[in-house]
C-alpha cells in the first residue's frame, strides 16, 4: 500500500505559449508507516508534486497510483473515496478556519462526508486527542482566539477527522515559534509511530526535515536530484548549497571545515554530535 | 528618539494586561530586534509605537510627540511606519508604482514629488525595474520589498516590522533582511523588527526579549543570544552556533570564542588545528 508516481510529468498551461514544465520523470513511492520529506529551492515543483499525490491535479505524463488505483480514471463517488485516503494540509491552513468553535471547524469535513451523531463526535474527540488539543478546555473556544500553534493543530485535526491513511503537509512549521514547531514535529512523528500513517512533508527548514523524516527527496528544476536517508542527503551538503538550499548552521560549519579535515562527517545533526566529531578531528583520532 | 516609559497595555474586556511596565528608548538610526514566544506581547508592542494602540498606563513619546495626544496622530504615523508579515494583505494597487504612491498621494503631495519618492523608495529596496509590474505576479520576497517601499515613500524615521519574513522562503527572507540592513546603513532609517528567527536577530545592533509581557533581556546580540538556559526558559532557541561553542568549551576548548556566525567559528577551529 503506497502512493506511487510512475514517470510523472506535469505541465502548466498546456498548449499555450507560456507552457511550463513543472515536473518531469518523477518516479517515487511514499509508503505507509513512513515520513517522507521533500526539499528543493523555490520553484522546484514541491507544491505541484504534493497536489499530484492526492489527486487534486492529474499528471500530464505518467501515472499516479494511490493504493494501486489511478485517480485520473476514477469518477464520482470512487474518486471521493480515494481522495479521502490522502489528507492534504495546505500552507498556513489556519487561514481556512471559519467556524465559531473549534468543535464545529473540525466536524465540518466529516459532516460533509455524511458522518453524523456519535461517530461524528467520536471523530472530533479522537482528532483533538491525537493532536494534543485538550477537548474540555478548547472544543467550544473560537479558533481565532487560540495561539498560532494551536490554530495550526486545529486545522490539521480537521483533515485528520476525515480519517485519511496518508497525510500530506505543505510547510507545516512555517511561521510558528520554536515551541510551536517542536510540539508539531513531535506530533507528526506520532502519526507514523502510533497510527502507522504515511506522512509526506515539504519544508524549507532542513533541520525539521532531517530530524523528522525517514527518507528525503531533493527536487531541483522539476526533477528528482537525489533520494535517501537524511544522512545520505547531508553527505552532499555542497550540492544542496549549490541548488540554493540553506543547510542547517551546524552542517554549514562542518562543510566549511572539510578543507582542513577531509574525513570529517558532515551529516551529523545537533551540536553535541558535531562537537564530538570536531574534537576527534582536532585530536587527530581517526 | 522613541521613549517608552512605564507602559502597560490591557485589551478592553480582558482582565490581565498584555504588557507590563515596559521601559525602553529607541534611538534614531538603530537596528533593534525584538524576540519572544507567541503571546509574549511583541505584536501589541509594535502597535503602540505608532499610536495604532494607546497605552493603558505610561507614555510612548515619538520625537517629542505623545501618542496619547490625538492631534499629533498624523505626524506620528509619518515618523513611524508599520509593516506586517503578510505582504498580500498590504498591497492595494494593480501595479507596483501605484501601490508605492498610495501613501504619498494620501498626504496630498504634488505629483512631481510623489514620482520622485516612488522612484527613490523602489530603488532603495532594489525594485526599480518593476515599476509597471502587477504585484501579484512577484515572489513573496519581492512583494514584501514593495510593501516596504510603500512605507518608505512616507519617509519615516523609524520603521517597525512585525515578523516581516515569517511568510517568506529562505531566499525571500535573505532579500528582505538585506534590504532592511541597507536601509538602516545607507538611509539611516531606524529598524525595529519582530522576528522568530534568532539568526535574523544576530544582524541587529541591539536585541530585546519579551516574555509574558515584560522585557526580560536587552543587549547586544552576542550578550543576549548566548544565554542558552535563559533563552529556553523564554520559549526561544539559542542559535545552533552558540550551542556548538558551548559544547566545544565543555570538551576543553575553552579558548573557542562565542560567535553567532558559522564562518567565525570555523575560522577559530581551524586556528586550533594549526597550533597543534
Amino acid at each position: 500500500m503506497s502512493i506511487r508516481l510512475v514517470q510523472v510529468g506535469f505541465r502548466y498551461a498546456r498548449g499555450l505559449p507560456w507552457e511550463t514544465q513543472a515536473l518531469k520523470n518523477i518516479n517515487l513511492e511514499a509508503g505507509k508507516n513512513e515520513i517522507l520529506g521533500i526539499i528543493g529551492p523555490t520553484g522546484s515543483g514541491k507544491t505541484t508534486l504534493l497536489q499530484l499525490m492526492n489527486g487534486v491535479r492529474h499528471p500530464s505524463e505518467g501515472r499516479v497510483l494511490i493504493d494501486d488505483q489511478d485517480p485520473a480514471v476514477l469518477k464520482g463517488r470512487e474518486i471521493t473515496r480515494l481522495r479521502q485516503k490522502v489528507g492534504l494540509v495546505f500552507q498556513s491552513p489556519e487561514d481556512q478556519l471559519f467556524a465559531n468553535s473549534v468543535y464545529e471547524d473540525i466536524a465540518f469535513g466529516p459532516r460533509n462526508l455524511g458522518v453524523t451523531g456519535s461517530e461524528l463526535d467520536h471523530r472530533v474527540r479522537w482528532a483533538m486527542e491525537v493532536l494534543d488539543l485538550d477537548f474540555e478546555d478548547l472544543n467550544q473556544r473560537r479558533p481565532q482566539n487560540l495561539s498560532g500553534g494551536q490554530k495550526r493543530r486545529v486545522a490539521i485535526a480537521g483533515v485528520l477527522a476525515l480519517k485519511p491513511e496518508y497525510l500530506i503537509l505543505d510547510e507545516p512549521t512555517a511561521g510558528l515559534d520554536p515551541e510551536g514547531r517542536k510540539v508539531l514535529l513531535k506530533l507528526i512523528r506520532k502519526l507514523r509511530e502510533d497510527l502507522g500513517m504515511g506522512v509526506v512533508m515539504v519544508s524549507h527548514r532542513l533541520q525539521d526535515i532531517m530530524s523528522t523524516c525517514d527518507r528525503v527527496v531533493v527536487l531541483d528544476k522539476g526533477e528528482i536530484l537525489r533520494t535517501g536517508t537524511p544522512r545520505e542527503i547531508l553527505q552532499h551538503g555542497r550540492e544542496l548549497i549549490e541548488i540554493g538550499l540553506h543547510l542547517p548552521p551546524i552542517n554549514l560549519l562542518l562543510n566549511e571545515l572539510k578543507d582542513v579535515f577531509p574525513h570529517l562527517d558532515t551529516t551529523l545533526l545537533g551540536p553535541e554530535e558535531a562537537a564530538d566529531e570536531i574534537d576527534r578531528a582536532l585530536r587527530g583520532l581517526w | 528618539m522613541i521613549e517608552v516609559s512605564g507602559v502597560s497595555f490591557c485589551y478592553p474586556g480582558l482582565e490581565s494586561p498584555v504588557l507590563h511596565d515596559i521601559n525602553l528608548e529607541i534611538k534614531p538610526g538603530e537596528f533593534l530586534a525584538l524576540l519572544g514566544r507567541n503571546g509574549s506581547g511583541k505584536s501589541t508592542f509594535t502597535r503602540l509605537l505608532n499610536g495604532l494602540l494607546v497605552p493603558t498606563d505610561g507614555d510612548v513619546i515619538v520625537d517629542g510627540y505623545n501618542t496619547r495626544d490625538g492631534s499629533h496622530r498624523l505626524r506620528i504615523r509619518q515618523l513611524v511606519g508599520l509593516l506586517f508579515s503578510n505582504p498580500d494583505n498590504q498591497l492595494v494597487a494593480g501595479i507596483v508604482e501605484e501601490d508605492v504612491a498610495f501613501g504619498p498621494e494620501n498626504l496630498g503631495l504634488p505629483p512631481a514629488e510623489i514620482r520622485e519618492r516612488v522612484e527613490w523608495a523602489l530603488s532603495a529596496v532594489g525594485m526599480q525595474d518593476y515599476l509597471k509590474h502587477p504585484p501579484h505576479m512577484l515572489s513573496g520576497g519581492q512583494k514584501q520589498r514593495i510593501a516596504i517601499a510603500g512605507v518608505l515613500a512616507l519617509e519615516p524615521s523609524y520603521m517597525v516590522l512585525d515578523e516581516p519574513t515569517s511568510m517568506l522562503d529562505p531566499r525571500g527572507r535573505e532579500e528582505v533582511l538585506r534590504t532592511l540592513m541597507d536601509l538602516n546603513r545607507e538611509q539611516g532609517t531606524a529598524i525595529i523588527m519582530v522576528t522568530h528567527f534568532v539568526e535574523e536577530a544576530a544582524a541587529a545592533d541591539r536585541v530585546v526579549i519579551l516574555d509574558h509581557g515584560r522585557v526580560v533581556a536587552m543587549g547586544s546580540p552576542l550578550e543576549v543570544l548566548t544565554r542558552t538556559d535563559d533563552l529556553s526558559d523564554w520559549g526561544l532557541e539559542a542559535p545552533e552556533m552558540v550551542l556548538l561553542c558551548h559544547e566545544l568549551r565543555k570538551r576543553g576548548y575553552t579558548r573557542i570564542p562565542m560567535a553567532l556566525d558559522s564562518r567565525r567559528v570555523a575560522g577559530a577551529i581551524k586556528q586550533f588545528s594549526c597550533k597543534d
